[in-house]
């Protein structure tokens, strides 16, 4: 190789052979049908016809096919985010780059016209179920809990502003607040409340929530629970969302009673699929992407959890993915409780009410999803 | 299509390059006709209607050339069809570039609401357009003689790598390597070395800085501070200049690796000392067209200097409104060419005497102001910003967010200074001359993180369990 000609020279053979490499490589390796680092299907070849050329439309598949089937794809966004990252970029797709290995997720922040429909719904729906009785357990993300874990200078919304405004409605409605924050603030160093890699809460978070909802609950002497970790390496959504590598694996931990003679077992019957069980945690879940499914499995819009004991408590729980890793610990003190995802759930709630003969509701989300989604307005309105 | 997309990279270049490359050199005709097909599914791609106006554009314009020559050899000057031409061609661009902004501007004038639609602009309409005149224009001149092959005319016209942002490509200078051009491995090499440079400027450091000029734009107007406005028209600044030199750089690149060599586009522009310095290094082929077909028949400099005035006045507000449909940017260009006229005669031989530094920073805060009203098309809103950079209705002079762009964005300012100046290409140079391994390996190394980027930029987890 001499000099600028001799560079030239290899160059054009080096750049051809790649140009020609990528190509066939593209060209003849197998298509994907699906990506489980994205969690979606991946565009197929097209079928080429004229009209569809003419209209654009072939043209858009084409390059989603030439996007989404491109050869050592998820190397190439290891490389694009370890450049990222050493040029100082701490925050992609709503995800930062935080200490401690952990990766956080934004804040996100409801319209004013959305919070003021949530309380509206709050309202009406509490006043058509004057006798029944109401829990509304809100919990902060990692975001407000571990904000000094943020990177420096990072710019987030303040949460609390907008949980305090939601508890204020919910409190006038007439529903009891379960309020988590301080419990949490004073536990944080103590126990790993949330996931490094994942937007939820870890089951010692869903733990100390069920602990400090046992008084508002009205739950004396709650039963014992010891921990139990199931798979040491689990990295969640909030990494694959980002690209960072780099966040520290977690623990996924089950509930067993401390003591087996005095538990219950409960059976549980998923509407959608039709299936009865007595096993609420799916350990064949942890072989998948995301181990969080061990919880109940994937979501289901509507399902009853039946436990032999005295008491004639009925619950509906209307929630979200965060109730899943705290379930468990709810079972034993409800006759049924009925577990509505109001994301998936479309039909009546208050026929539901009436049919199951629920005595008491609670709602149960993370701030990131109820300011995030309006799916339960939709339903607590529902005519 | 875009060079800076997988499906330009992945099928588009490989599969034009092994056809191109497999065409016996001797058979250029059928190399030309290649390139030709090549061009028009470049064009037509996402938008193939459009494919019909530029062949139009072509046809029109090769048989009006042939009609002004016969008219020369008759004895005619050839004039009155150059016209026609000039007003066909404009009228097309009129029609599809300014018609909205045409009537926006007379209905806010009246104060009629008369109803329109304005329709989708062709890509690439106002470059081949141009190209096409100066085809007709130096014609009419007897420049260069008339092209026999319509499928050359088309050529020249829709050659893909010029075709959708330039260099707007003279016909002379193009003339004789549609009959005959060398394509060996060492062009090859050479194109494609500029080509993964300039895949590199576009999409690490442009695509980037813009993101960066977004983010500060979308924040509030009580969060911009003086240091917040300062980074973001910094990060427009530089993301304008390698955005659009570095898809010059793929175009000359992509040029090369089919043998065809384009004259430059910019040439350092951010380090020059004047603002006529400036425009002599920024977007070459566009200022040199205006002086070629629009100044100096005005009559240029040769005249008086009331003249002289106006015919600058004209051609600058002329460059701003070729930039886009919007009062702006014919603002922008004539505040460009009321501080030429200025350099000209009032203040340049002062400007001369400064020391460099201030000739510096004298050049890159107009050209940084004139960055504000070319970016922003809202007129309150460019206002505030430039009031929040010297400190009028600021936020303060930094807070926290200004720590987080200086802390997020202060690699990429400082490599795109870095860039901005001639040493990097030169020590990149310098490089594969002496050490030709490491060359190769630095340029793949821009070219393969460059391709990362455009993954991620597909990268699109759905999160249906979004919890």
């Amino acid at each position: 190789m001499n000099g600028k000609n001799g560079f030239n020279r290899t160059m054009g053979i080096v750049f051809m052979t790649i140009l020609v490499g990528m190509f066939c490589f593209n060209a003849l390796i197998p298509d994907k049908e699906y990506s489980e680092q994205e969690n979606r299907m991946l565009q197929q070849f097209p079928d080429m016809s004229v009209s569809e050329y003419m209209e654009g439309r072939l043209e858009t598949k084409l390059e989603n096919y030439a996007n989404d089937q491109f050869l050592l794809r998820n190397a190439f966004i290891r490389l694009k985010t370890a450049v990222d990252v050493s040029a100082g970029v701490i925050h992609t797709n709503g995800v930062w780059k935080s200490d401690d290995g952990y990766l956080i997720q934004d804040v996100a922040v409801p319209t004013e016209e959305r919070l003021q429909r949530d309380e509206e719904a709050f309202k009406t729906f509490k006043s058509k179920h004057r006798s029944t009785k109401m829990y509304f357990m809100l919990a902060p993300n990692a975001v407000s809990v571990y904000e000094e874990k943020l990177p420096l200078a990072a710019q987030v919304e303040d949460q609390n502003r907008y949980m305090d405004r939601i508890f204020n409605a919910t409190a006038a409605a007439g529903l009891i607040n379960i309020d988590l924050r301080e419990t949490f603030e004073e536990k944080k160093d103590e126990v790993q409340l949330f996931y490094r890699t994942d937007h939820h809460w870890t089951t010692d978070g869903a733990y100390e929530a069920f602990k400090h909802a046992c008084g508002p609950l009205g739950i004396k002497n709650p039963m014992e629970f010891k921990l139990l970790p199931v798979d040491n390496y689990f990295v969640g959504t909030l990494a694959s969302e980002s690209g960072f590598v780099g966040g520290k694996a977690d623990a996924v931990k089950i509930a067993v009673p401390a003591d087996e003679k005095l538990y219950k077992n409960s059976v549980i019957y998923y509407e959608d699929s039709k299936e009865k069980t007595s096993k609420y945690y799916r350990l064949e879940n942890l072989d998948v992407k995301d181990a969080y499914t061990v919880f109940g499995g994937s979501n289901h819009p509507v399902y009853t959890i039946k436990t032999p004991i005295k008491s004639n408590r009925r619950l509906l729980l209307v929630k979200d993915s965060y109730a899943n890793s705290m379930i468990p610990f709810l079972m034993q003190y409800y006759r049924e409780i009925v577990v509505v995802d109001p994301r998936y759930y479309y039909d009546n709630v208050d026929d539901l009410m009436a049919l199951e003969c629920v005595n008491e509701v609670m709602f149960l989300y993370n701030a990131n999803t109820f300011f995030g989604d309006d799916s339960l307005a939709m339903m607590l309105t529902d005519k | 299509m875009l060079f800076s997309s997988l499906i330009f990279i992945v099928y588009f270049l490989p599969i034009t390059v092994i056809v191109y490359y497999s065409i016996p050199t001797r058979r250029l005709d059928l190399r030309n006709v290649w390139l030709l097909l090549a061009s028009l599914v470049f064009y037509s791609w996402g938008e193939p209607v459009y494919i019909f106006l530029m062949i139009y554009s072509a046809l029109f314009n090769y048989f009006m050339a042939g009609q002004i020559e016969r008219e020369k050899k008759l004895g005619g000057s050839g004039k009155l069809n150059m016209i026609f031409t000039l007003v066909m061609n404009l009228l097309i661009l009129g029609f599809f570039k300014y018609w909205g902004f045409l009537m926006d501007t007379f209905n806010s004038i009246t104060g009629m609401d008369i109803k329109y639609h304005a329709l989708a602009l062709p890509i690439g309409i106002s470059f081949y357009t141009f190209q096409g005149l100066s085809y007709i224009f130096d014609v009419y001149r007897g420049k260069v003689e008339v092209q026999r092959n319509p499928l050359k005319v088309a050529l020249y016209l829709a050659l893909f790598p010029q075709l959708i942002a330039g260099p707007i490509v003279n016909y002379k200078d193009i003339a004789s390597q549609l009959d005959e051009r060398t394509c060996n491995m060492e062009r090859f090499g050479e194109g494609a070395t500029r080509f993964c440079i300039g895949m590199g400027k576009k999409v690490i450091l442009a695509n980037n800085l813009g993101a960066l000029f977004q983010e500060v734009c979308a924040l509030g107007d009580d969060k911009l501070t003086v240091v917040t406005a300062w980074i973001g028209i910094l990060g427009y600044t530089f993301q304008i200049y390698f955005d659009f030199s570095g898809y010059s750089d793929m175009a000359i690149g992509l040029g090369r690796m089919f043998g065809f060599e384009f004259k430059e586009n910019f040439n350092y522009p951010y380090i020059s000392r004047s603002i006529s310095e400036f425009w002599r290094r920024w977007h070459i082929s566009l200022s040199s067209w205006f002086r070629d077909y629009v100044y100096i028949p005005l009559g240029g400099n040769r005249c008086s200097v009331k003249r002289h005035i106006l015919n600058l006045l004209i051609v600058w507000s002329l460059t701003g409104l070729w930039h886009g449909a919007s009062w702006n940017f014919v603002a922008w260009g004539t505040y460009f060419g009321i501080l030429l006229i200025l350099e000209k005669y009032l203040i340049g031989k002062y400007i001369d005497k400064m020391p460099e530094l201030l000739q510096h920073i004298y050049v890159m805060l107009i050209v940084i102001i004139s960055w504000v009203f070319f970016s922003i098309t809202d007129t309150a809103e460019m206002f505030h910003f430039l009031g929040a950079m010297f400190g009028i209705g600021a936020a303060g002079f930094a807070d926290m967010t200004s720590l987080y762009f200086i802390r997020t964005s202060a690699i990429l300012l400082i490599a795109a200074a870095v860039g901005s100046t001639p040493k990097p290409a030169h020590e990149i140079n310098a490089l594969c001359e002496k050490y030709g391994r490491t060359g190769i390996v630095v340029v793949l190394a821009i070219f393969f993180v460059a391709v990362s980027y455009l993954v991620f930029g597909s990268y699109n987890p759905f999160l249906y369990f979004r919890f």
